[in-house]
Parts: structure tokens; sequence; C-alpha cells
């Protein structure tokens, strides 16, 4: 059974100077087994949607469910694991071991099933098992998020919701951070990724939510998102775009810049076998 | 404007984060300064107004050595610093509060702070959000904000350290605009980012790799000697792309920027 | 969330427009006044001041009830210690101890003083723009030698003014860090000490790279503790004279009789 989110309504305290957005009776699902990409602005209502999920936030109308339990339900709350924007926030072990050992712990694993727990969490992420005895504010950026990414799948959710991941990345550390979410979802963890930058996630993404204003604007295929988003960042799939418009048939599904690559000089081979 | 030499810096504890720099920066330049995370733009950024003083070498600013205690605070003056967090580095409860902060440490009369905090406001843009408390601002407009802070005091150089990296394309697009529009202005720019977009916008990259500059010239010409494949900063997909097509002789790209619809109409020539 | 309660109200009323340093003055000397009261009548007297004031301040009285309620507890906790401990003859008892009725004249009487003690400066934060206070407190604080203690009047006045713009912040931080934690399967009513030291470990890690941005950002401007000026001007009015003498004559009339 998958995530449900049946008709939401959502508004912070609206007598305030502060934040005012919402959510606008939104129906969603988060099927299993899928990776899930959520796109908008800041302000648009991705990261108050995501928090539904398991139950930090309440809806004002409407209803969550987590695989048939509410979402605000403790069972919910374990299926659902959350990694957030600043790894800052949800680190504070004295060892990186202690911090990995802080869900799984909490959720009553103990002894050596929680020592075996946490160093296959680890290295799911791709992190050298001698960090374990490190303290994890002496990190850098990139590591501490995957040591905050390893905290979660040491709780082994079936939904893993990242709120922003790549903020402040440098390309290194980014790949790194793909590479983790790659082996995630090897493993069957359904990937929800909230972003307002697709690129980062595009080659695992399998389906694109994209809100605006507290409402869905659109869902479906990367691909398709691409051919509904006329965008100004300059990407591989308008430029397919163009090709086509032009008159050169260009398959479906490419993103990359190495798949555009072999896709353009197989269309020159062809065209010059051709002639 | 900003004279760099053989600048090393290193912590109390030894560890060397800059080695021996040397460094020109022009002003009413726009320069980008990327590389990896840790590998020193941050330190270096904070020698040029004063923040950090070098172990070794030297950082001149308009002539003014920055060990020179007595010139500090006209370096600071002239070299104004936007930092990551658009929360953190406001003082005031209102923007206009707050852009009067630096006016008002350099102890100038109530009525020239009012002229000046009036003029930064109408530069920026920003002058219908005057009374407005900065925390409910958007992200680009917080940094609008900081960004008027410093032209109010005159600023002739400006270090913007990774402001948009917390911030969404809309809000980016947002304040890169209004830095370019600051290029016409004689206002000189050190712009430090990850975004692989904003890198074609300078006058001239600067690359950092553990501590050293490795690469500096105008973007196309620094993307060319360093090639296409490292970890020091990332390309536009576009850019990365054509060079690719270049390399095997595919295309020729004759120096300007690129979008889909160039690229396309150039490919498709040569098929 | 915060802004709520004891923020600024900007307006156009008497009391927007008198010198900061009046207002501070007059809220130090009626809470001089609130401390000694000692009878219903007196505590009569200053809720019929606070209400003229409040009326003359054209905000509505909801406004400085609101800014009690976060402190409604500590009123309730303050009125039961006092009733609990006053002896006297006991009403009634709950349990083993005795409530007296001089105990629930003087518990009233406490929590009455500082429910006025609340109302006075929520009166003060509402009607004086947070820059404005900063600065006449700035001004008040000069004369004294604080030099001597290693500070500037200028460092105490923006301390305060930081204090302000952080506490919302620094309440938004917390609550993203409660919400990290509960997701990663914190219980407080389970493990409320590891609760605790899971959530205080990141405010601090936070807090101090919040203070160490600012810190730069404010060294980058310039800021460097001694003489600044201001963008407003600091002016004593007739008003301002006039209402002082008011205030004094009261708080004279109250210590006479």
């Amino acid at each position: 059974m998958p995530v449900i989110v049946d008709n939401v309504s959502f508004s912070y305290a609206r007598n305030t100077q502060f934040e005012s957005m919402v959510l606008d009776r939104i129906s969603m699902k988060v099927e299993e087994d899928e990776f899930l990409v959520i796109m908008g602005e800041i302000g648009s209502g991705k990261s108050t949607l995501i928090k539904h999920f398991n139950g930090l936030l309440k809806p004002l109308s409407g209803k969550v469910t987590v695989d048939g339990y509410n979402a605000t339900s403790l069972q919910a709350r374990k299926l659902v694991g959350m990694l957030f924007q600043f790894p800052q926030q949800q680190l504070f072990g004295r060892t990186v071991f202690e911090d990995v050992a802080f869900a799984p712990s909490n959720f009553g694993v103990s002894g050596q099933e929680l020592r075996s727990k946490v160093s296959e969490s680890l290295k799911l992420v791709g992190l050298d098992e001698n960090i374990a005895s490190k303290p994890p504010f002496s990190l850098s950026n990139g590591h501490m998020r995957l040591v905050a990414l390893a905290g979660i799948i040491a709780a082994s959710p079936k939904y893993l919701v990242l709120d922003e991941p790549s903020t402040g990345l440098d390309p290194k550390s980014r790949k790194e951070l793909s590479k983790a979410l790659e082996q995630v979802r090897a493993t069957g963890i359904t990937v929800v990724v909230v972003t307002h930058n697709i690129r980062h996630v595009l080659p695992l993404a399998t389906r694109v939510f994209s809100m605006k204003g507290g409402k869905l604007r659109f869902t479906g295929t990367p691909e398709e998102y691409f051919l509904s988003t006329p965008s100004q960042i300059q990407d591989i799939p308008l430029l397919m775009g163009e090709l086509r418009k032009c008159g050169i048939e260009v398959n479906d599904g490419i993103f990359t810049v190495e798949e555009a690559f072999q896709e353009i000089m197989r269309i020159k081979r062809m065209s010059a076998a051709h002639e | 404007m900003i004279s760099i030499e053989t600048l090393s810096y290193s912590y109390p504890d030894g560890t060397n984060v800059l080695d021996s720099i040397d460094l020109e920066l022009e002003a009413g330049e726009f320069v980008v300064l990327v590389g990896p995370n840790g590998c020193g733009k941050s330190t270096l950024s904070r020698h040029l107004n004063g923040l950090l003083r070098p172990t070794a070498g030297s950082v001149k600013v308009m002539g003014m050595d920055t060990r020179d205690p007595s010139s500090l605070w006209r370096i600071r003056q002239a070299v104004g610093m936007v930092f990551q967090d658009p929360n953190v580095q406001f003082i005031g409860s209102t923007v206009e509060e707050d852009i009067a902060f630096g006016l008002e440490n350099l102890a100038l009369p109530t009525a020239d702070i009012k002229r000046l905090v009036s003029e930064a406001l109408e530069i920026t843009g920003m002058d219908k959000y005057r009374h407005i408390s900065p925390s409910s601002l958007s992200g680009g407009q917080k940094q609008k904000a900081a960004i008027a802070g410093s032209l109010a005091m005159g600023s002739k150089f400006l270090v913007l350290d990774e402001v948009s990296s917390m911030l969404d394309s809309r809000s980016c697009a947002e304040v890169l605009n209004m830095v370019i529009s600051l290029k016409n202005k004689e206002i000189g720019l050190l712009y430090i980012t990850h975004r692989p977009e904003e890198i074609l916008i300078a006058d001239r990259i600067l690359v950092m790799d553990q501590g050293r500059i490795v690469a500096d010239g105008t973007p196309l010409t620094v993307i060319r000697e360093l090639g296409l494949e490292h970890d020091l900063f990332e390309l536009p997909p576009l850019l990365k792309l054509a060079l690719k097509l270049e390399d095997v002789g595919v295309i020729h790209l004759n120096g300007h920027l690129l979008s889909p619809l160039t690229l396309a109409e150039e490919i498709c020539r040569s098929l | 969330m915060n802004e709520l309660f004891f923020s600024y109200l900007p307006g156009k009323s008497i009391l927007h427009r008198l010198d900061p340093r009046t207002k501070l003055i007059s809220v130090m000397l009626l809470s001089i006044v609130v401390l000694r009261a000692s009878t219903f009548k007196t505590i009569g007297l200053l809720f019929c001041i606070f209400f003229t004031l409040s009326l003359l301040a054209r905000l509505g009285i909801r406004h400085h009830l609101n800014s009690l309620r976060p402190m409604l507890l500590f009123f309730v906790f303050i009125f039961a210690v006092q009733a609990m401990s006053s002896g006297g003859e006991g009403l009634f008892s709950i349990g083993p101890v005795a409530i007296s009725s001089e105990g629930i004249w003087t518990g009233g009487l406490v929590a009455s003083r500082f429910v006025l003690l609340v109302l006075f400066a929520s009166l003060l934060l509402s009607t004086t723009r947070p820059a404005l206070l900063t600065l006449g407190i700035e001004r008040m604080l000069r004369p004294l030698p604080l030099s001597l203690l290693g500070i500037s009047s200028y460092d105490l006045a923006i301390m305060m003014s930081i204090s302000m713009r952080f506490v919302p912040l620094m309440h938004g931080n917390l609550s993203q860090i409660l919400q990290a934690q509960f997701s990663r399967g914190m219980d407080l009513n389970r493990h409320p000490l590891r609760g605790v030291s899971s959530m205080a470990v990141p405010m601090i890690h936070s807090t101090m790279r919040m203070a160490e941005d600012l810190a730069m950002a404010m060294e980058s401007r310039c800021y460097q503790g001694v003489h600044r000026t201001s963008m407003f001007e600091l002016k004593m009015h007739k008003a301002d004279c006039f209402s002082l003498f008011i205030v004094a004559c009261m708080v004279i009339f109250f210590f006479c009789f």
C-alpha cells in the first residue's frame, strides 16, 4: 500500500507576519518502489507537503495515510524516514556511531544487531567504516549529510523522504550523494526527493510531481515534465526538443550529457552511412 | 583595486588553508570564484576586507594594507560582504534600519544616513520594503537588502559568498540580475558559487583547489584549459555537450553563450 | 509566532510620539509603584491608569491581554505558592496544604503586581519602535562608567536589538530541530533525558554558527562598539516634559497616601 494524500489543505497560523503558505486541496500518491521528485520553488508548498508524510504537520482538512496507517501514528512514522536540509540540525551524537544508532535504538534495536545495522547503513551510503568513531561535526558538509542519511536508513524505513538534499554541496559531494541514493533505491526503499533543481536527481527519477502556490501543477514522467515546462535553464531535454523541431529523429529518454553525446554521434554515423 | 601578493593563511593549529596566492582584482570586474568545498574560497574572500589577515604575504585594498589597523575601517567601507545565509546577517528590525546600521557605525550625521539609505533602497529596487521586517522578505529580497546595506556605505567592491546557494531559481535570477546591474556602476564583484549557470556570466573566473588558484581567465578559456573531466566545479550541461562535440569535430564553438536553440542549429548544420 | 506578543504596532497616538526615554522612565517609575502596592485599592488605581494609557495608545486592550497569555502559568504558580505558604487561619485545605484567606489575599496581590508589570511593559513595547527603544536605552546608559566593565553603551544597545531579532529565529530553528528528531523516532515521554540532549547539541551548534556569522556580518559593516550615530533623532518635546511631570506627580501621590 502506498502513501496516500487525500484532499489535504494546510496553512500556517494565519495572523502572523511570517509564512502563510498553504496546501490547497492536494491529492497525490507515493507508489511503492518509485523514485518521486517533488519540484517547486520556495513557497510552493513542497516542504509543507512532505512534512505531512510522517505526521510532523497535521492537515487542516483531508487525510494522509501511510500503508493504511494514519500518518501521525507511530507505525507510520517508523515507515517514513525523513532527511532535512541541514544535517547540522539532525546530528548530535559524540560519534558518528552514536548518531547513526539513535533512530534504530529508539525503535528498540540493540546489541550486536544495532552494531551491524550501523555498519551496514554506513556502507550503504558509501562511507568508510572507520568514520564511525569520529565526531560528526568534524566531517565535511557532504559527509555530514551522508551520516544523517545513514542514520535514517538504519531505522529501516520503507519510504525515504529528502528535503533539498543537495543544497550547498559541491559537484563531488553531490555525486557521492547520488550514488548513495542509487544504493538506497537498490535495496527497494521508495525515495521521495524535494528539490528545486531536478538536474541533480534526474537519472534516478521515475516520476515528477510539481507544485505551484500550494497546488499540483504537473505530474508525469521526467520527460513529460521537460516537455511541459519551458525552462530558462540550458538543459539537455530542451536541446533534444529543438533537434526534433529541426527534423532530426532523436530517441526518447535522453537526459544526461553522455546520453545526448552518444545519441548525436549515433545519428551522425547513421547519416554518414546513408551518404 | 585589490592586490594580493603571496598570500598564505593557516589556522592557529597549523592547517594550511591558503597557499601563496597572487591575485589582482580590478574595479568594475565581475569575477566568479569556484572550487570544491573546503578549497579555501571563503577563507580567501574573508581576506579581502580584513576579516582574516594573512599569515604571510599581503592584501592591499586601494593601496591600504589589511594588516594596518588604522585603515581597517576604510577597507571595510570599500569592500562589502554578503554571506550565504540570508537570515543571520540582519541587525535592524526593518529593512531601512538594517541598511542604516553600517552608516551609523561610520558615525555619520542623521540627515546623511537618511539620504544614503534612501539612495541605496532606490538603486536596489527595495524601496517598497523599506518599513518591512527583513524576516518577512523572500530569500532573494533578503540578499538584495544585504547588498543595499553595503552599497549605502559606498562599497567599491562586493564579495558575495555563495549568496544564491540557499535560494530557488527565481530568487537567484532576481539577485543575479541586480548584481549584473552593479557592474555598470563600476563596482567590482567577487561572486562565489556552485551553480553551473552562473559561471558563464562572469568576465573572468578563478578556480581554486586545495588553497591555490589553479586556473584564471575568461570562462571559456578556463573551461577549455581544465578539460571536461574534473571535480573542481560543475559545467552547465549544454556547454559540456557542446565542448564534447567540438572535441570530436562535430561542431565549432565561437565563444558566445549557448541556448538550446543555437546549439540545435549548430548540430543540425553538421548532420 | 512570537511576533504576536510584545511586538511593536505602528501608530500615531500620543504614546507613539513620545520620546522613548520618557516612556522608559515612566515605566520604571510606575514599576516601583507597582512593586510597592500593598492594597487592592492601589492595584485598582494602577489598573485604571493602565486602561487610560492603553486608550491613549489606541491599540485595543486585546493586544495587551495577549501579552499576558504566555505568562499565564507563571501567574498561577506565583498565586499558588503565595496562597499555600502565607500561614494564617486555614480557610480550607487541599490534602496536607492549608489555604488561608490571608494566603489568597497575598497571592492575589503578588500575582496582580506581576500582571501589571507585564501590561506596562507591553504598552511600552507596542508603542515604541525597537530601534528607538534601544537608542533611548543607549542614551540613558551613556553617562554610566560602563567602560570600566569593558563594554560600551553601544554594545549594550546592540545586544538588546540583536536578542529581539534572534528570539524568533532561534524559535524557528528549535522547531526544525524538533521535527528532525521526531522523524528519527525521538520519544520525549520514553527517553526525556536523551531527547533533551538530542535537541540541545544541534541547537548549540546552530546557534554558535549563527552567532559567528552575525559577528562577521557586523564586523564587515564596520561595527566597532565605539561612537556611532543613529538614523533617528531623539528630542524631548513639551509633551515629554508634561508627561514626566504627570507621572512624577502620580508617584508622589502613591508614596504619600
